[in-house]
């Protein structure tokens, strides 16, 4: 919270000197800080992407001897396909709703439980406490709480006279529940976040505007809020780029169904070349999702130019 | 201050119903542990189990061999996170303090790896892993995950908020840079170190899809796709098993709980530097 | 140090021997001698047997090193049959396979494509194996392109499961024809107002491999005879899914689909609130352990023709193990599948025995007198056939099984979601 953020660079000005110079030679030694991180990185997350993209061209099914090469058909074959568009719009429609309930949830949260007391405390340790769960086992239970027949929820409903939902059988609703378990998992750590974002904000402002008379809700809004917004960008990216990419809850509640009402992109890709026996096309999936995301995460950038502001 | 004293009773209220919402399924992971097959179809479900039976505990473990998904789930997390740890702190003061050309975009390239689902990336890993001959071993499970962007923009925002006044100081004493962020930074940044932990801890133990395709065998499961395994294995019998599953997944998150109860007064405190400033 | 070398290097001179003899089974022509070598050898095999069915595992594993005592076989559970299949291909893409694996009809075509398993013809002559044992179906649906890839070892079949005490209560019997299933339902169905509160039978939709013999059973058919175009359109391919939509609407007929699907079936069966449902005959024994009520086994009710669908597994051997890892694997799975245990493996699993040898032995009497339900199976077993056999079946069998979903839960017209999944699917069968 020091330093502006456009003078991020500490040692600003090496000025132009002979080649072998000291600035020079400290700089390959920093370089070769960097270097283990991005050696793994091309390894391990680059060049995979680098040689999906040459199997995007081909007719690959991973056990054929021989890749045919077929040009641009995979990519025209899904951008015409009804499919994509339909898993698209899932996929969004998962992730903006993900994104702002936890969010707003988050922050409510956050404003709930940020007291310094102990009860306040313990309190914020259950709530954070679902982040540790594996989601595979949290995918488990909530099957079990969502059971049409048996499950606790419907029982609970039920004292309440609603009749029993079907939860991850219906296509109204199998998509909402994934988002419960979503918002469920992540939550408490948004809360955290934020906490940490509001403990950041001076108390200052607000002692200085209590003397101009506002009240806690101008409050709120007229520093909380601005204040807030550069942990607000923070989640936001990250959330939205987690959130594009969720698997493992589809995978083991729904399977991408009820009638593909949860059919999420990486589920798609992950069918396509695992039971569909179609890994070339799905390596296209996988490149123009990644350009999706790509260009979504750029997108929030540009706007919070505007909107972030960073304090101090 | 009566009407302040309404106002903190309230909002104790609430920030306990929330906390035992969220608490709740939790608790009933717990709860079903416990159940027998018959009270887990009863039409009104207990709240409290009609008797503390262990035998759900004593199938599950007869099922599977917990001990070794736990070794083997220890090792692994312990190899990602040191991994993580190590590379992270180097590529952070490197990119937090360091000076040479490129280094925003080199940056951002490791930023930009965040976007990127193992999903979508782990055939070609995969393929890797098993010409170097290390499927089926813990180098498939840890080395890939060998660099964390995540972690190392965590660290490298606690590394820019040090004055480099601290580290110019210790560089005219003749320190290293080794020394300096070991010995200097570390210390400083403790709690984002700390986090950094705690957070890839979470998510090497939990990680499922990656143990689930990298190992082939009984001997080198983890506890998650132990688990899983177990759900499908069960799932044949008869329709439901959830209290068996229930007692094995205690196996699965006890120990991660029980650490994180007394880590947490960290996340809160390094949290506060989480920004893309 | 010395002894456990010099086997090893036995071992391996034998290897590169007998693969270099092996040269040509791929081309199915000539198996290797059968070489007496026996030098231990490991073979894993992956497999997706449940928790119920590992204790006659073990019996077979123990039964078959008392045989082979030099080799091992190390059994690896890899999930359900769609899990499996996955792991298969990631490690054939690597190169790493095992020895053995159960692969399910619905994928054969596609790995006998790409040439993951091994032609077991060459060894079936070697040995002289007996494979008109096998019932014709059950052996027709683990071969593609005329070459034997696997030998059917857990072999199941869709049938009704009835609920005997009920039915004897109503006075009603299970239909064996389409035509009967309107009266019989109207006797069995219970309403409460609008609301069905017992229904007169249940049929999966979420498996294509329920509804298929249904296809057929009405005369129609999934795929055109030469396999190029999609049938599923055609008046008498639809003709079961307009009845299913009348019995439905009728409230006579639950459809369960989804995931979670066939556990909520179960359940309302044992609670008396449906009087029949189709499921695989594997779990027939459970249905006779679980029910407080009799249980019987009805065959599928048919209408021009009356016939029902090979599922289950079959077992084969990966082409890229090395050749004593074949040749060890090819003694596994002739052992597993010979008459010799046949019947016991078939109690201890559920599953059907395979053999006619079997079947007509006295142990095998003994077990029919024992669960005489998987009698109705057997009496109509020429009628079992294969699975439509093509490798887009996974992708295209998804239109049409959609189509159903929507006709069952957002209560679509049949023929424009058919006409559509028809289109659909032809999009797919335009690559093969």
């Amino acid at each position: 919270m020091s330093s502006q953020p456009n003078t991020a660079a500490p040692k600003a000005s090496p000025k132009k000197k002979p080649f072998f110079h000291y600035g020079r030679i400290e700089g390959l030694k920093d370089f070769s800080l960097a270097l283990p991180a991005i050696l793994f990185l091309l390894l391990f997350t680059y060049y995979p992407l680098v040689n999906s993209f040459y199997l995007s061209f081909t007719d690959w099914n991973l056990i054929k001897p021989i890749k045919k090469f077929v040009g641009f058909d995979n990519y025209t074959r899904i951008l015409t396909d009804d499919r994509f568009y339909h898993v698209l719009k899932v996929t969004f429609l998962y992730t903006i709703i993900d994104v702002i309930v936890t969010l707003v949830l988050g922050l409510l949260l956050a404003l709930l439980f940020n007291k310094q007391s102990k009860a306040y405390g313990v309190m914020r340790l259950f709530v954070f406490m679902p982040y540790y769960i594996s989601m595979v086992i949290a995918s488990i239970v909530f099957i079990w709480i969502l059971n049409p027949k048996y499950g606790v929820l419907n029982s609970f409903l039920g004292t309440l006279g609603i009749n029993p939902v079907q939860w991850l059988n219906d296509p109204k609703t199998a998509l909402f529940s994934l988002i419960m378990v979503s918002v469920w998992k992540s939550v408490g750590f948004t809360m955290i976040i934020f906490i940490g974002g509001l403990r950041s904000i001076p108390l200052d402002y607000y002692e200085a505007s209590s003397l101009d008379g506002a009240n806690k809700f101008h409050q709120f809004w007229h520093i909380t809020v601005p204040l807030l917004s550069p942990t607000t960008l923070f989640l936001v990216v990250t959330s939205f780029i987690s959130s594009m990419q969720v698997f493992q809850s589809v995978d083991i509640m729904t399977g991408g169904g009820p009638l593909e009402s949860t059919k999420v992109m990486v589920m798609w890709i992950y069918q396509m070349a695992f039971e569909e026996f179609r890994a070339g096309r799905s390596s296209a999936l996988v490149v123009i999702f990644f350009l999706i995301i790509m260009a979504f995460t750029a997108l929030q950038f540009a706007v919070s130019k505007k909107k972030v502001h960073y304090e101090g | 201050m009566t009407a302040n004293r309404v106002g903190s009773t309230f909002r104790l209220l609430v920030a306990l119903i929330v906390t035992l919402i969220m608490f709740f399924p939790l608790y009933w992971l717990l709860i079903t542990s416990f159940k027998t097959s018959v009270e887990l179809r009863s039409a009104v479900p207990t709240f409290w189990p009609e008797a503390f039976n262990l035998d759900n505990y004593k199938a599950a473990f007869k099922a599977a061999p917990f001990g070794r998904f736990f070794t083997n789930t220890l090792i692994q997390t312990v190899g990602i996170v040191f991994l993580q740890l190590n590379i992270g702190l180097l590529a952070a003061y490197a990119f937090a303090k360091g000076a040479f050309a490129g280094r925003e975009k080199l940056f951002l390239l490791v930023l930009a790896a965040l976007i990127v689902p193992e999903q979508v990336v782990f055939v070609p890993v995969y393929i890797m892993m098993s010409k170097l001959g290390w499927l089926n071993t813990f180098l498939a499970l840890i080395v890939p995950h060998g660099a964390s962007a995540y972690g190392i923009f965590l660290l490298r925002q606690a590394f820019k908020s040090i004055n480099n006044d601290v580290i110019e100081a210790a560089k005219v004493d003749g320190a290293g840079r080794f020394h300096i962020i070991y010995k200097l930074l570390v210390p400083i940044a403790r709690p984002t170190v700390v986090t950094v932990i705690i957070l890839k801890f979470i998510g090497s133990w939990n990680s499922y899809f990656w143990p689930l395709i990298m190992t082939n065998s009984n001997k080198m499961r983890v506890l998650t796709t132990g688990i899983a395994m177990m759900k499908d294995s069960f799932a044949g019998n008869e329709s439901m098993s959830y209290n068996l599953i229930m007692a094995g997944s205690v196996f699965v998150i006890l120990p991660i709980v029980i650490l994180f109860i007394f880590a947490q007064k960290y996340i809160v405190a390094a949290m506060a530097n989480s920004t893309f400033k | 140090m010395k002894k456990l070398w010099k086997p090893a290097l036995a071992g391996a001179l034998a290897v590169s021997v007998v693969s270099g003899c092996g040269g040509g089974s791929s081309d199915g022509e000539a198996a290797p001698p059968a070489p007496e070598d026996k030098t231990p050898v490991t073979i894993q095999y992956w497999h997706s047997h449940a928790d119920a069915q590992l204790a006659g595992l073990d019996y077979m594993i123990k039964e078959f090193n008392k045989k082979y005592p030099w080799i091992t076989v190390e059994p690896v559970f890899q999930g359900a049959y769609t899990d499996l299949q996955k792991k298969l291909l990631a490690a054939q893409a690597a190169k790493e396979v095992p020895a053995v694996a159960n692969v399910e009809v619905s994928a054969l075509p596609n790995f006998a494509d790409s040439g993951v398993f091994m032609d077991l013809g060459p060894y079936i002559k070697r040995d002289k194996v007996d494979t008109n044992d096998f019932s014709k179906g059950m052996l027709k649906a683990y071969a593609y392109n005329d070459k034997q890839y696997g030998l059917p070892l857990i072999v199941s079949t869709s049938v009704f499961v009835y609920n005997k005490t009920m039915f004897d209560k109503e006075g009603v019997k299970p239909p064996q024809t389409w035509a009967e299933i309107d009266e019989f339902a109207k006797k069995l169905t219970q309403k409460n107002g609008n609301e069905t509160t017992r229904y007169a039978l249940s049929v999966p939709g979420w498996d294509t491999w329920y509804y298929d013999p249904w296809v057929v059973n009405g005369g129609g058919s999934i795929l055109s005879a030469d396999k190029k175009t999609a049938t599923i359109d055609q008046p008498d391919s639809m003709k079961f899914m307009k009845k299913f939509k009348e019995w439905k609407d009728a409230g006579y007929m639950h459809i369960g689909y989804g995931k979670g699907a066939s556990d909520v079936m179960r359940q309302m069966f044992y609670d008396g609130k449906i009087g029949m449902i189709q499921h695989t005959s594997a779990l027939i024994k459970m249905y006779l352990e679980n029910a407080k009520f009799e249980i019987g086994v009805s065959f599928l009710p048919g209408d021009k023709t009356r016939t029902s669908q090979i599922g289950g597994a079959g077992i084969a051997v990966m082409d890229l193990a090395p050749q004593n890892q074949k040749e060890a694997a090819w003694k596994f799975i002739e052992f597993m599948t010979s008459t010799e245990h046949n019947v016991k493996w078939a109690e201890y699993t559920g599953y059907l025995p395979t053999r006619k040898s079997a079947i007509d032995s006295e142990e095998g009497k003994t077990y029919f007198g024992k669960y005489p339900q998987y009698k109705a199976v057997f009496d109509n077993f020429d009628n079992v056939q294969p699975r439509e056999q093509h490798p887009g079946y996974p992708e295209f069998s998804a239109f049409y099984k959609e189509a159903l979903g929507k006709i069952v839960l957002e209560n679509g017209e049949v023929e424009p979601l058919f006409k559509e999944a028809a289109k659909k699917m032809n999009d797919v069968l335009k690559d093969y």
